[in-house]
């Protein structure tokens, strides 16, 4: 895999610089990191810098004086840095440090989180933002893209977030962290699980007038929600027509700033939801196998895996991981890709449990991934983009693209070998109880959803090193290799 | 807290024009509405706060004079 291209990147987020830029030649600073005056990201050579400006030399210094991020890097709340040499600013003439970050196993973004990583996600910035009022310091903004997943576990990956906090200031970011958590959580929570996807909508959070509107009447009664919600949204529409424009910045002492954080904290978690209602949330208990059948399978995909080189490996349509935890036993690194949010959720649950930091599940439909977004599309990184993949494995996933979805098998084999090198799929025939569940209330339009159609489609792109009919089953699962 | 060079970068950053203490370091706008809201919302919270942070800190007091084996885990 390429670090280049995972590591996080731009002054408020996790994006990505495309693979190739700044690998040798000139710096490149990333097209999103542009918000903040104190610093920006770029690219020199290959590796990800941070560039702290002048304008923020005294925050910045009493920031690495307190030992606050330091701190934060020692129980894994922040990710890290380096200080480097100051000649190797992007842009010298206003550099007044530069920090190399330390790189994140993968970047992902809120809207492909599940329920629980959203949730911790919020509550790590509710601590950092506690911990850093009592050392006399705030976190400047509270985007959700200032956190990443990095070994199964939320951290900050934005250095330039803290700064000193002004005597009796408010939070700054009090509305930020609202649009970002507390809105799409609690839209997730009593509307719809699937209005995290609205994230991809709104660059900087879910409106909370929105918020408002769509939450149903009953979260009046919750205080958490009516509060920081519903009165929240009243006051910004009141205030955004007044005139005069208020210029008084109301002040705040330190309990109340803490009460506020601790009712923000109160109000995430006592956002709750239950994934076991989804529409494959409980695949695994309806599996189509004997145990016969699922326990060879496991033991050719063990084998397969181990037959196969690479690091990471991308498990598409993942469940809730079993198959994703026979690549994490094999020392893989795996991002777990599902599109249903209660199975996603499910095993990030157990994950969580188990202590298991090598598997990141992620909520994504292949058939419509995350596309590049922000500022000229290049702010967040497209999920094709984003493939650090040595290994994709694709189980069970390609009769519901193919048949599920009208995807040709074509375009399948396509976009597997776009995303990694090497594959491991299972081809599930039409005489599988599965298809003919899937085909029962529809015309069979599929006359090349065939095993052989299957390998001409897959030979045009990969070589295929070896097949594996699964025991009492009709299935066949291949390993191959790109072209 | 703000250290003396601090306080004159502030008082300048009034001076010309600065309308908030937090402007030099605020690069996200936080609202006014959000900023009036969250002062309300605290003004209301922080009773029940700083009684619930008294009742915790005085249980904790009692907690570590009881003997060991009377303690919860």
């Amino acid at each position: 895999m390429t670090l280049s291209t995972v590591q996080p990147g731009s002054d408020d987020d996790g994006a990505v610089i495309p693979p190739g830029a700044g690998g040798s030649g000139p710096p490149v600073r990333h097209p999103a990191s542009f918000r903040d005056p104190g610093g920006f990201v770029f690219l020199r050579d290959g590796i990800l810098y941070r560039q702290v400006n002048h304008v923020f030399r005294a925050e910045w210094k009493s920031v690495v004086e307190t030992g606050l991020l330091r701190r934060w890097q020692d129980d894994g709340r922040y990710i890290g840095h380096d200080d480097v040499e100051v000649g190797l600013a992007a842009d010298p003439k206003i550099a007044y440090a530069v920090l190399r970050p330390k790189p994140v196993g993968f970047v992902s973004y809120p809207y492909e989180w599940t329920f629980g990583e959203l949730r911790d996600a919020a509550l790590l910035t509710l601590d950092l933002q506690d911990d850093a009022q009592r050392h006399g310091f705030t976190l400047r903004d509270a985007s959700a893209y200032n956190i990443q997943f990095d070994s199964g576990r939320p951290v900050l990956i934005d250095s330039l977030s803290v700064a000193p906090l002004e005597r009796d200031a408010p939070w700054a970011a009090y509305r930020q962290f609202c649009q970002h958590f507390i809105a799409p959580l609690a839209l997730m929570a009593h509307r719809d699980v699937r209005c995290g996807l609205m994230l991809r909508d709104h660059a900087d959070g879910i409106p909370l007038d929105l918020a408002s509107a769509l939450l149903p009447g009953r979260t009046y009664l919750s205080p958490g929600l009516a509060a920081h919600i519903h009165l929240h949204a009243r006051s910004q529409r009141r205030l955004s027509n007044a005139t005069p424009v208020p210029r008084h910045t109301p002040s705040l002492g330190a309990t109340r700033r803490a009460a506020l954080i601790d009712s923000l904290r109160r109000t995430v978690q006592g956002l709750r939801w239950n994934p076991d209602r989804t529409e494959w949330a409980d695949y695994d208990r309806q599996t189509s196998y004997s145990d016969e059948g699922a326990r060879a399978k496991e033991s050719i995909v063990g084998t397969m895996l181990r037959d196969t080189d690479g690091s990471v490996v991308w498990d598409l349509g993942a469940n809730i991981g079993r198959f994703s935890a026979i690549a994490a036993r094999l020392g893989r690194r795996v991002v777990a890709w599902d599109s249903d949010p209660g199975a996603s959720e499910r095993h990030y649950r157990a994950l969580r449990k188990a202590g298991e930091a090598r598997i990141l599940p992620l909520v994504q439909d292949i058939t419509n991934p995350s596309p590049g977004l922000g500022w000229g599309g290049a702010a967040r990184a497209a999920f094709v983009d984003r493939s650090n993949a040595d290994v994709v494995l694709a189980l069970a996933l390609v009769h519901h693209l193919a048949i599920g979805k009208n995807v040709p098998l074509d375009s399948v084999a396509s976009l597997f070998a776009r995303l990694a090198p090497r594959a491991i799929v299972e081809f599930v025939p039409k005489e599988d109880p599965m298809v003919g569940r899937m085909l029962a209330s529809r015309r069979d339009i599929f006359a090349d959803y065939t095993r052989n159609g299957f390998e001409r489609a897959f030979e045009a792109r990969y070589r295929i090193l070896e097949r594996q009919p699964i025991q009492d089953s009709t299935r066949m699962l291949y390993r191959l290799e790109r072209r | 807290m703000v250290r003396p060079a601090r306080q004159r970068q502030l008082a300048a950053a009034r001076a010309t024009g600065g309308d908030s203490v937090m402007a030099p370091l605020a690069y996200i706008d936080p609202g006014a509405g959000s900023l009036f809201v969250q002062a309300v919302i605290a003004t209301v919270l922080v009773v029940p706060f700083f009684l619930r942070s008294r009742i915790r800190a005085g249980l904790g007091k009692i907690r570590q004079h009881l003997p060991a084996g009377r303690r919860r885990a």
